[in-house]
């Protein structure tokens, strides 16, 4: 197991270089702004707040555990927190040179959400959705800028019925390293 | 209508000034906002969008578009006067068509361009109230924008756009797609 495991590791940035890409690092963490608007069940919730990201890279692909924590801007008061898991997909880089690169990330994710209204509602529910981002990644120092717009996924309630779901739009402005 | 015709005009018989085209077949994506008529309401829509293109002969590139929307009331005070929930839903797009170099200038790594587009497309949207509906849409637009080049890069182009395109429908008359986009070229 430790052998395969070894191998593995050797083998994915030699095959993610062999196209020329800079693969994502091992590991990387990123902190970000956090814009979210909905109008799930008719009723509209925005809300913004930090993101918190912990990702393992492997060539094209880096795997990512998010977590959120926003205040609620809509008409009611209250909190947001989210924990999630995502994959991004390295789909195509524009490289300034050996300095760094203008990429094309797209990104499918999951998660949870708790919403707390101060007024004593509480919903907790869960999400998919998928997002396309642009970075600037630099290489020395390793830094990542990225801009990421998702479309979030999650089953709401309209007057204590589930109703269908106008699924939310979420901005990411984030650094990362 | 007159819009349709001058671009149609100068996708025919414009002499592209396209020394600095890159006819290379692109992935990118876009950030679009607009108003448009949904069901015979004023609604805005706010849409990311995720492209492809290849070229196809001389300055003429065709292009394939899956858009993702979101639609909101345009003035929602009025809609509450009159006694009604503000609309708000969801859908999605997708288009199809070509864009021509008119002008195009390049400079060293660097090139600008203005090209003319014109296609066709369909959007798919529902809202809890109004339903689900079908809408063919024809588009014609404008897309200005620059983009640099690297021989040595993976994506040898890297272009930024912004885009205005008018969207003709049917029966819910015309609409504007306002965006701003970026591309990666192979």
């Amino acid at each position: 197991m430790r052998t395969l495991t070894i191998c593995v590791l050797l083998a994915t940035p030699a095959v993610a270089g062999a196209d020329g890409l800079h693969p994502y690092a091992p590991v990387s963490t990123s902190l970000s702004v956090m814009i979210r608007d909905d109008h799930g069940g008719g009723t509209e919730t925005t809300s913004a707040g930090a993101t918190l990201e912990l990702a393992v890279g492997s060539g094209r692909f880096q795997y990512f555990a998010e977590g959120t924590s926003a205040f609620l801007q809509s008409t009611d008061s209250g909190s947001e927190m989210r924990g999630g898991l995502g994959v991004r997909w390295l789909a195509r880089s524009f490289e300034i040179g050996r300095e760094g690169a203008f990429e094309l990330d797209l990104e499918g994710l999951t998660g949870l959400t708790r919403l707390h209204h101060d007024a004593g509602d509480t919903r907790v529910y869960p999400d998919v959705g998928f997002g396309v981002g642009w970075a600037v990644r630099m290489l020395d120092p390793r830094i990542v800028f990225r801009v990421s717009a998702r479309a979030m996924f999650e089953q709401t309630r309209r007057d204590g019925m589930s109703a269908s779901s106008v699924p939310g739009f979420v901005a990411l402005f984030g650094f990362g390293y | 209508m007159r819009a349709l015709i001058v671009t149609v005009v100068l996708l025919v018989a414009g002499r592209a000034q396209a020394d600095g085209v890159d006819l290379v077949a692109k992935l990118g994506f876009r950030v679009g906002y607009g108003p448009m008529s949904f069901a015979h309401r004023s609604v805005s829509a706010t849409s990311i969008e995720i492209g492809v293109e290849h070229p196809v002969f001389g300055n003429t590139r065709v292009f394939g578009e899956w858009e993702w929307m979101w639609l909101s009331e345009r003035d929602p005070d009025q809609a509450m006067a009159i006694g009604r929930e503000p609309t708000h839903g969801s859908g999605q797009r997708v288009s199809a068509g070509l864009r021509h170099a008119l002008i195009a200038k390049s400079h060293h790594e660097m090139a600008w361009y203005l090209d003319g587009e014109l296609g066709g497309g369909a959007m798919l949207a529902s809202e809890d109230t109004l339903g689900t509906h079908a809408v063919p849409t024809g588009i014609v637009g404008m897309r200005l924008g620059f983009d640099f080049r690297n021989g040595d890069s993976t994506s040898r182009v890297f272009e930024t756009e912004i885009l205005v395109r008018a969207l003709v429908t049917p029966r819910d008359g015309t609409g504007l797609l306002v965006g701003v986009g970026m591309l990666w070229g192979d």
